[in-house]
C-alpha cells in the first residue's frame, strides 16, 4: 500500500513536470512567432534606412519612389535584436563591398550597435568577447583595433582566432608580421578565412611582410604561408615551399606537396625534389612524392641538354 | 522460490533505474552540447569558405540497387550540392532494372578505360566505369559492378575515389544543398584530434514536397508509423548522438550520411561486407584502429538535419528494417567483443562499448524477458496488480518525458517542426508509441536476435519504398 502510494506520488510529480514541458514548448512556439515579427520589423527598418541613404546619390526622378518618411522605429536594446541587426549590416557589407562603409558605421553608431560591441569586447566571458571581435571586423569598426590587438594570444581558442582574423582584416598583409610570434596552432578553417580575407580586401600582395613572416618556426604558420603562396600565385617562393617538404611536421610537408602540385616546376626544381625524395623515410610521403613527380613529368616535356624539348 | 522472485524483481528494477539514469544524464549532456554547438556555429559562416581553394576534396558515394524509379531525380539532386571540390560516384550494384540505361541516356555517358583502384579494399568485380560526354557533368562517375551488397558497393566507390574525404550515402537520400560545407567544418577545425568520422542528423521526409531533387516543403508523414519514427529519430539523433559526441563516445555514424577521411577508411579495409550493420561496425573499427595507433581522434556529430530519407510506412517494411538493424548490432558487438571492459581501449573499452552491450543490445532482451516473467507471474497469481499498474504509469510517464524533452529541444533549436499543430501531432505520436509501434519493434528485434542465435540464414531484406512526392 505504501509502495503504491509512493508510486502514485511520483507519477503525479512526473505528470506535473510533463505539463511544465508542454508549457515551455507552447511558450517557445509563441516567442518564435513574436521574434519572427520583430525581425521582420528590423528588416523593414534597415531597408528604409539603407534605401534612403542610397537614394541620396541618385537622380531626383528616380528617387521619388523611396522618398517616404521614416515610418518604422525599433528598439535594439535586446541582445538578440542587436545580433540580428548586426547580421543584416554584415550581409549588406558583403553584398556592396566597402562602397558604403561610412554609412554602415553611421548606422551602427545611431542604433547602439557600436556601443554594444564596445561593451561586449571588454567582457570576461569568451562568447560575447569573440562575438564582438567578429562584429568589429565584419562591420569594419576600426575603433576596436587596440582591444583586438591585445587578444591575439588569448587563452580561449575562439577569442584568439577571431582576434587574429580581425587583425588581418584591419592591417592586411602587415598583419603577417604576427606569425613568428604565434604560439598556438591555427586550424585549417582559420587559415582559409585569413586567406579569403586577404583575397577580398587586400588583393595586392605586400611581400615586405611576407619576408618577415617567413621567419616563423610555428608549423601552422608555415602551412598558412605556403597556402597563401599558392592562392596569390607567388612563384618566387617555390624554393621555400620545396624546403618545407622535409619539414618534420607531416601536415606541413603534405601541404607543401599539395601546393607544389599547382605550380609548374622546371626540370631543375624537379631534380631537387627527386633528391629530397631520397631522404624520406616515411612510406606514404615517399609514395606521394613519387606520384607527384610522375605527374609533373607527364605534364612538362623533358628538356634535352641543349635546351630543346 | 521467494529468493528467485525477489532476485528477478531486483534485477528488472536495477536495470530499469540504471537505464533511466543513463538517459537522464544523456539529456543533460545533449543540452550542454546543443548550446555549445549553437554558440560555435555562429562563428562558422559557410559563406566564408565557399570560394576557398584549400578545402579538402570530397567524393560522394551513393550505391544504387534497383533504384530505377527515382535514380535520375536523385542524381540531379546530388549533383546540385554546393561544394567547390566535389565528385559524385554512383555505384550501380548489379541492378536488375534499367537504372544504368536511364543514367547512360540522361547524362550522355560513355564507358571509359579502367583506372587503378586502391588494392587495399576488396569489392566485387567492376563491369564498367562511365563518365559523361557533357562537360557539365564532368564530376559524375558511374561505376557498374556485380551485385555485392551495400557495403561492397561503398567499398568499390571508396577504392576508386581520389579525394581526401568520402561521404557515404544512399542514392535515395535527399541531401541539403549546403550539407557538405557544414560536414567538412569539423575537418577544417581539427587541431589536436584527428576527425575520423562525421555524421549529420537524418530527417524523415515521407509525404513532404520534393522539387527538383530538393526538399521544398517539409510535412509530417500521414502514416502514424512514419510519424512515430520522426520522434524516434529526433530522440536518437538530438539526445543520443549529441550527448555521446559531447562525451567523446559516439560509436555510430549513420550509413545514410557519414563523412570519413579516405585514407583512414582504406587503412582499416573499408566496410565489412559480412555484416548488415556496416555503419556501426566501421565506426567501431575506426575507433579501435586509432586506439591501437594511440593517436587522439574524434567522431563528430552535427545536430542540424542535413539529409532526408523515407521511413518505412508499413509494419511489414518496418519489421524488416528493425530486424536487420538488430542483426547488425548483434554481429558488430560479437565481432568486437574483445573491446568489452578492455582497459587497453580506454573509455571506449571500459564505458562506451559496455553501454552498447548492456543498453543497446541488452534492452530488447531484458524487455522480452520481462514480458515472459509477467506472463509467468500472472499465471501463478504472484502479481500485486495495483502496484504493477502504478509502476507502469511511472515508467510510461518517464518515457513520455524523454520524448517530450527531445521534441522541446528540437522545437527550440531548429525550425523544421515549428508549427503548433505539428508539435501536437508529434507529441501524440510519441505518447502512443509505447502501445502501437514499440511492441512491433521489440518483436522485430527479438526476431533478428533469434535468427543470429539459431544461425538462420538471412539477408539485407527488401525495403519497399513509396517514393517522395515530387513536383
Amino acid at each position: 500500500m505504501v509502495l503504491e502510494q509512493l508510486l502514485y506520488t511520483v507519477a503525479i510529480g512526473l505528470l506535473l513536470f510533463l505539463v511544465f514541458l508542454w508549457i515551455i514548448i507552447g511558450y517557445s512556439i509563441v516567442i518564435r512567432e513574436f521574434r519572427y515579427k520583430t525581425r521582420s520589423k528590423i528588416d523593414a527598418f534597415f531597408i528604409e534606412k539603407l534605401s534612403a541613404e542610397y537614394m541620396k546619390n541618385i537622380a531626383l526622378t528616380e528617387q521619388t519612389h523611396f522618398e517616404k518618411k521614416q515610418t518604422i522605429s525599433i528598439k535594439l536594446k535586446n541582445k538578440r535584436r542587436l545580433q540580428y541587426a548586426s547580421n543584416i549590416l554584415i550581409r549588406v557589407q558583403d553584398a556592396f563591398d566597402s562602397e558604403n562603409q561610412e554609412m554602415i558605421v553611421q548606422l551602427c553608431e545611431e542604433n547602439g550597435i557600436s556601443s554594444a560591441i564596445d561593451r561586449k569586447i571588454s567582457k570576461r566571458d569568451w562568447y560575447p568577447k569573440a562575438m564582438a571581435i567578429w562584429l568589429s571586423y565584419e562591420l569594419d569598426l576600426e575603433g576596436n583595433l587596440p582591444h583586438i590587438k591585445r587578444l591575439t594570444s588569448h587563452k580561449n581558442i575562439l577569442v584568439r582566432r577571431e582576434a587574429q582574423i580581425g587583425l588581418v582584416c584591419f592591417w592586411g598583409w602587415k598583419s603577417l608580421k604576427m606569425l613568428p610570434h604565434l604560439k598556438y596552432p591555427i586550424s585549417l578553417w582559420q587559415q582559409i578565412r585569413i586567406i579569403e580575407k586577404l583575397v577580398d580586401y587586400f588583393p595586392e600582395p605586400d611581400l615586405t611582410y611576407m619576408e618577415k613572416a617567413l621567419k616563423t618556426k610555428n608549423p601552422y604558420s608555415i602551412e598558412l604561408l605556403i597556402r597563401l603562396m599558392r592562392r596569390f600565385d607567388l612563384k618566387a617562393y617555390i624554393p621555400y615551399i620545396m624546403e618545407q617538404i622535409q619539414h618534420p611536421n607531416s601536415n606541413v610537408s603534405q601541404t607543401a606537396l599539395e601546393v607544389l602540385e599547382s605550380f609548374q616546376l622546371n626540370n631543375v626544381q624537379l631534380q631537387q625534389l627527386e633528391a629530397q625524395l631520397m631522404q624520406f623515410t616515411l612510406e606514404n610521403q615517399q609514395l606521394k612524392v613519387t606520384q607527384f613527380i610522375a605527374l609533373q613529368r607527364i605534364a612538362i616535356p623533358k628538356e634535352t641538354p641543349n635546351g630543346n624539348s | 522460490m521467494e529468493i528467485v522472485k525477489n532476485g528477478v524483481d531486483y534485477f528488472f528494477l536495477t536495470y530499469g533505474v540504471l537505464l533511466f539514469v543513463c538517459y537522464f544524464l544523456l539529456i543533460l549532456c545533449a543540452i550542454i552540447a546543443i548550446q555549445k554547438n549553437k554558440k560555435r556555429s555562429l562563428f562558422l559562416n559557410e559563406n566564408d569558405i565557399k570560394g576557398a581553394i584549400d578545402l579538402p576534396s570530397v567524393s560522394l558515394i551513393a550505391p544504387a540497387y534497383n533504384e530505377g524509379k527515382t535514380i535520375i531525380i536523385n542524381v540531379y539532386s546530388l549533383l546540385s550540392i554546393q561544394y567547390p571540390y566535389y565528385e559524385l560516384t554512383i555505384v550501380n550494384d548489379g541492378s536488375k532494372d534499367d537504372s544504368l540505361e536511364q543514367l547512360i541516356n540522361e547524362f550522355n555517358l560513355e564507358i571509359v578505360p579502367f583506372y587503378e583502384s586502391d588494392p587495399n579494399i576488396q569489392h566485387a568485380s567492376v563491369r564498367g566505369i562511365y563518365k559523361s560526354k557533357n562537360p557539365k557533368y564532368k564530376y559524375l562517375t558511374i561505376i557498374d559492378k556485380e551485385n555485392g551488397g551495400r557495403a561492397d558497393a561503398l567499398n568499390c566507390g571508396i577504392a576508386y575515389a581520389k579525394t581526401n574525404l568520402v561521404l557515404c550515402t544512399d542514392a535515395d537520400c535527399i541531401i541539403e544543398q549546403d550539407a557538405l560545407l557544414k560536414m567538412v567544418r569539423p575537418y577544417l577545425e581539427e587541431l589536436d584530434k584527428e576527425v575520423i568520422a562525421c555524421g549529420g542528423a537524418i530527417g524523415i521526409a515521407n509525404d513532404s514536397i520534393i522539387e527538383n531533387g530538393t526538399l521544398k516543403e517539409l510535412k509530417l508523414p500521414k502514416s502514424f508509423l512514419a510519424r512515430v519514427q520522426v520522434v524516434e529519430y529526433i530522440r536518437a539523433f538530438l539526445l543520443g548522438r549529441m550527448a555521446w559526441h559531447h562525451l567523446d563516445g559516439l560509436m555510430l555514424v549513420s550509413g545514410a550520411f557519414g563523412l570519413y577521411p579516405r585514407t583512414r577508411v582504406i587503412e582499416v579495409g573499408g566496410f565489412d561486407k559480412n555484416t548488415v550493420g556496416e555503419d556501426l561496425e566501421l565506426c567501431i573499427r575506426l575507433r579501435s584502429h586509432m586506439e591501437q595507433l594511440q593517436k587522439p581522434y574524434d567522431v563528430v556529430y552535427i545536430p542540424e538535419t542535413l539529409c532526408w530519407t523515407e521511413a518505412p510506412s508499413t509494419f511489414k517494411v518496418y519489421i524488416t528494417q528493425r530486424d536487420r538493424w538488430a542483426r547488425g548490432l548483434w554481429e558488430t558487438i560479437r565481432k568486437h567483443r574483445k573491446l568489452f571492459f578492455n582497459p587497453k581501449y580506454r573509455s571506449m573499452g571500459m564505458v562506451f562499448f559496455p553501454y552498447w552491450v548492456f543498453f543497446e543490445l541488452g534492452a530488447p532482451i531484458v524487455e522480452f524477458l520481462g514480458l515472459i516473467c509477467l506472463v509467468i507471474l500472472t499465471i501463478f497469481g504472484w502479481i500485486n496488480w495495483p502496484v504493477a499498474l502504478a509502476l507502469f504509469i511511472v515508467v510510461y510517464l518517464i518515457g513520455c518525458i524523454f520524448s517530450t524533452a527531445a521534441i522541446l529541444l528540437y522545437t527550440v533549436n531548429f525550425k523544421h517542426y515549428a508549427k503548433g499543430s505539428m508539435v501536437i501531432k508529434l507529441l501524440v505520436a510519441a505518447y502512443l508509441e509505447s502501445f502501437i509501434s514499440h511492441p512491433v519493434m521489440l518483436y522485430a528485434e527479438i526476431k533478428g536476435y533469434f535468427k543470429k542465435i539459431f544461425k538462420i540464414k538471412s539477408t539485407w531484406g527488401t525495403m519497399t519504398r513509396k517514393g517522395f512526392t515530387t513536383k
